[in-house]
């Protein structure tokens, strides 16, 4: 016959840390297992890739530049032109060789990325009864694809494609100065066109992100479209200044900045009673009723328009068939672009720097494709009334 | 006598060394917390734990309890440096080591650091180590950063019927840094790194298989700040060429890192004689970011594949007080780096690496102690950047001699001296040969009722073979171990 022992409350209390103990283990194993297998379901997320089969510094690119000269109904393939290419993909990655009696140029062992090719040069031309040189110039963008050693061409303009009032030169980022000073910005226009043109009644807008915004509207006096007061002869440069001041001896004891009293022309705000006005210089004026700022611009980014003035109604922004000429420009290589494309099919000024005294202009006075990407590059200062060598 | 014969036992099981050579830290540890050698102050001699990094098989290493605090001061003037990197070092640290048996089947330790670094004019550079890194951050400023952060490691170890262990490791650590000029970058880093370990052990504790899967995550941001022209941004790839960053306000970088690595030990155990051997295999990604926070550019991709091979013998003398270690180390990492736009290899490094180590421990009586430990690599490594071609081959041998000494004075202080020589040559420097290393350190460590402090001091001195300015090392430490 069996006997019940009483327990002890000492052996009670061993069995029940035994107990205890049992399942503290499953609780631990269970746990231990679950971190094991949460970890080799983080391992299988994990991901590494194959080696490509491209080696960078390998890239070559070959060019054949070509000059379409209308007169003579004729393609002259260029020889012992210079063509230079630079990337903006690393520093100090800029080539430049010659091309060869067809007019081809080649370029070995580059590093991959996207090149901006520029030609300015000048060539001989036959016209008959007698020889003549003649400025070239040219800009494309070459953009590596998956296949290598294509042949790209480059079409070579002269003088630049379309002829007519360009915004030609915009000085925006102020000059080196650590109190934020950015007041003697301007914007220069060139008449590249071979017939005198008349500012009356043009409009000078700040955009936002498209035509149909504006964000600040001045106006030339005079009457649009048909005014004839203030011309612009052929080849000659017109500088609007944001304020008309000697902002290098007045501000900076000559030593940076710029003196804009020789500017052609001064923005003018008659609702900001703090904007400078140099009696000397006329105003262009703003026109924007609530617009209390001078025209002062994005220092390393913005949009600008010229319009020929036949649409003054700015709060539907600005119709398309007045554009005379627009310029986008940003500093950033990764900048999403603005305007819509037929305004300006890229935007110029990457690397240009807020405060360095830079200044941004046609690669030769002019020169438009409607790429401002193409057209435009960052000269170290500005040239106030005349083009950079 | 009671007394002497209890600390006699300490004095065998626990002693406070670091042998630098004879761990077997996997190259793919982050830079974060790759000290592993810290716990052994547990025990000197080559352990299983010490070799393997396995955590499920920490507890046949080290078993006892201990507590180790410790504060100490590091003041490195690099006199002799590579362009971008600091001229003056100075670091501060204060860290805590525990060690706990549970219960027999269990075993918890954890490290707790608090550091603080200062980089004395760096020029540019805006990552910690400029040359650990092939896609380094940098401006055109020279000044001073300071790096701070706590770090965390906590390990477990469990047994089951003394023949299955499972173990899991775990580190935590947090830095940021500012430098003191514009640009003013700051730097936040995170890491995270997970171990999973098993280890079977035969019924007679002479067999040991073990097996761990490592997790690392890491991430890195920097936000540098534009001051009109004076300071701009650029990001190298490789260290000839860069790109430079587009002017604004804050420019970002962002550093994705994750890995995993493989780890096999087989342990065997015939009469006085151990082998160990190791195997590890992985890999670590690393994507790169750069430009504004709101829209990054993936601009470059790391990947590093490879592993570690190595096979100790370890002869245990006069019932394992004593030691004679012998090893062999391969290792084999393949880097490359890729431009991810045009998907094309930007870096390839190839590196082969022969180590023999070995080490000597012995404590000829109670009052003496001695260990002597040596390695010797014969490094193959081939780096190329093809973005700006430039290509570096080299085939040398890094050799190095560490020894520590420690005698009793009394029966409750001793002091111990540490000395060692060596030749290197470090990564990534093209213009210089060799490096000379000079250490020699002491120290002075006393028993009291409340514990073991101990007081140490070591001088470092590299000097370059072109004749160059020494760098030179000044290292104090204060330490209570109970």
């Amino acid at each position: 016959m069996s006997k019940t022992v009483p327990l002890s409350r000492k052996d009670a209390e061993n069995i029940s840390i035994n107990k205890k103990n049992k399942v503290r283990l499953k609780i631990n194993m269970q746990n231990m297992f679950l971190l094991f297998f949460g970890s080799i379901l983080i391992i299988g997320c994990l991901n590494n890739q194959n080696i490509p089969s491209i080696y960078d510094g390998k890239m070559d690119i070959i060019l054949q530049a070509w000059f379409d000269i209308d007169s003579l109904n004729d393609e002259v393939k260029l020889s012992s032109i210079p063509v230079e290419i630079f990337t903006y993909a690393y520093e100090g990655c800029s080539y430049s060789d010659s091309t060869d009696s067809n007019g081809i140029v080649t370029f070995e062992n580059l590093p991959w990325g996207e090149y901006n090719v520029n030609i300015n040069s000048e060539i001989f031309v036959d016209y008959g009864t007698f020889i003549d040189t003649m400025p070239i110039i040219s800009a494309e963008i070459y953009n590596p694809d998956s296949s290598m050693n294509t042949i790209d061409t480059i079409n070579i303009f002269c003088g630049g494609s379309k002829k007519g009032l360009k915004i030609n030169e915009i000085y925006t980022v102020g000059p080196p100065n650590n109190f934020f000073y950015f007041y003697d910005q301007y914007f220069e226009l060139y008449n590249s066109s071979n017939e005198t043109k008349y500012l009356d009644g043009m409009v000078f807008c700040r955009m936002w992100t498209s035509i149909l915004e504006v964000t600040s509207i001045f106006q030339f006096p005079g009457e649009p479209l048909i005014g004839t007061e203030y011309p612009v002869e052929p080849g000659e440069f017109v500088v609007l200044a944001q304020d008309a001041y000697n902002h290098k001896d007045l501000v900076f004891n000559g030593e940076v900045s710029i003196d804009l009293t020789v500017a052609d022309w001064e923005f003018r705000n008659s609702a900001d009673y703090g904007d400078w006005d140099n009696p000397d210089v006329p105003n262009i004026e703003n026109i924007e009723v609530g617009h209390h700022l001078d025209f002062m611009i994005g220092l390393n980014g913005d949009v600008l328009i010229l319009g020929d003035g036949s649409d003054l109604d700015y709060l539907d922004g600005l119709d398309r068939e007045c554009v005379v000429d627009g310029v986008e420009f940003c500093g950033w290589i990764n900048h999403r672009k603005d305007i819509e494309s037929f305004v300006d099919r890229g935007y110029g000024g990457v690397g240009l720097q807020k405060y360095s005294g830079q200044s941004l202009e046609r690669k030769a006075p002019g020169f438009d494709t409607d790429n401002s990407t193409i057209d435009f590059e960052i000269i170290s200062a500005p040239t106030i009334g005349f083009h950079h060598e | 006598m009671k007394l002497i014969k209890f600390k006699n036992v300490k004095i065998v099981k626990v002693f406070v060394i670091i042998l630098i050579s004879v761990t077997s830290l996997f190259s793919f540890e982050n830079q974060f917390f790759s000290d592993d050698s810290k716990y052994d102050i547990f025990n000197s001699q080559s352990s299983l734990y010490s070799i393997t990094n396995n955590p499920a098989l920490f507890k046949m290493s080290f078993n006892e309890n201990i507590a180790k605090y410790t504060l100490s001061g590091v003041n490195k003037n690099n006199l002799f440096h590579r362009e971008y990197s600091p001229e003056k070092e100075q670091n501060i640290n204060f860290e805590v080591i525990t060690s706990k048996r549970l219960n027999d089947n269990s075993t918890i330790a954890s490290i707790i650091k608090y550091n603080r670094d200062y980089k004395f004019n760096m020029k540019h550079s805006l990552e910690k180590d400029f040359y650990g890194h092939y896609f380094s951050y940098s401006d055109t400023t020279t000044g001073n950063t300071e790096y701070s952060g706590p770090k965390l490691q906590f390990l477990y170890n469990h047994s089951i019927n003394n023949r299955v262990f499972l173990g899991i490791k775990g580190n935590y650590g947090v830095e940021q840094g500012l430098k003191d000029v514009y640009t003013q970058c700051k730097t936040i880093k995170r890491n995270l790194d997970v171990s999973f370990g098993i280890g079977l052990q035969s019924f007679d504790k002479s067999t040991v298989i073990g097996g761990y899967i490592r997790y690392l995550d890491r991430q890195a941001k920097y936000t540098a700040v534009k001051e009109f022209t004076d300071a701009l941004v650029r990001t190298y790839f490789g260290y000839h060429i860069y790109k430079p960053e587009n002017p604004r306000s804050h420019n970002h970088k962002t550093d994705y890192q994750k890995g995993i690595n493989y780890s096999l030990q087989l342990f065997k155990k015939i009469n006085n004689l151990s082998i160990i051997l190791n195997g590890n295999y992985g890999y670590t990604t690393n994507s790169i970011e750069t430009g504004s926070s709101s829209r990054p550019v993936n601009v470059a991709y790391w990947q590093k594949e490879g592993g570690e091979y190595s096979g100790d013998i370890i002869y245990n003398i006069n019932g394992g007080k004593s030691s004679f270690q012998f090893g062999y180390v391969y290792k084999q990492f393949d880097d490359w780096a890729k431009n991810p736009h045009y998907n094309t290899i930007v870096i390839k490094n190839e590196e082969e690496i022969h180590e023999f180590n070995s080490s000597l421990y012995l404590i000829p009586n109670m009052l003496m102690k001695f260990s002597i430990n040596g390695k010797l690599e014969m490094v193959n490594q081939n780096y190329n950047e093809y973005v700006n071609p430039f290509e570096y081959n080299t085939e040398h041998v890094n050799w190095k001699v560490n020894s520590y000494f420690q005698i009793y004075l009394t029966e409750l202080l001793s002091c111990n001296i540490t000395g060692g020589y060596g030749k290197f040559k470090p990564h990534f420097t093209w213009n210089i040969d060799y490096f000379n290393e000079i250490n020699i350190g002491t120290g002075i460590e006393r028993y009291f009722r409340f514990g073991y402090i101990e007081i140490t001091g070591m001088y470092k001195s590299y000097s370059p073979s072109d004749g160059g300015e020494n760098i030179n090392e000044y290292q104090i430490a204060l330490s209570l171990r109970k």
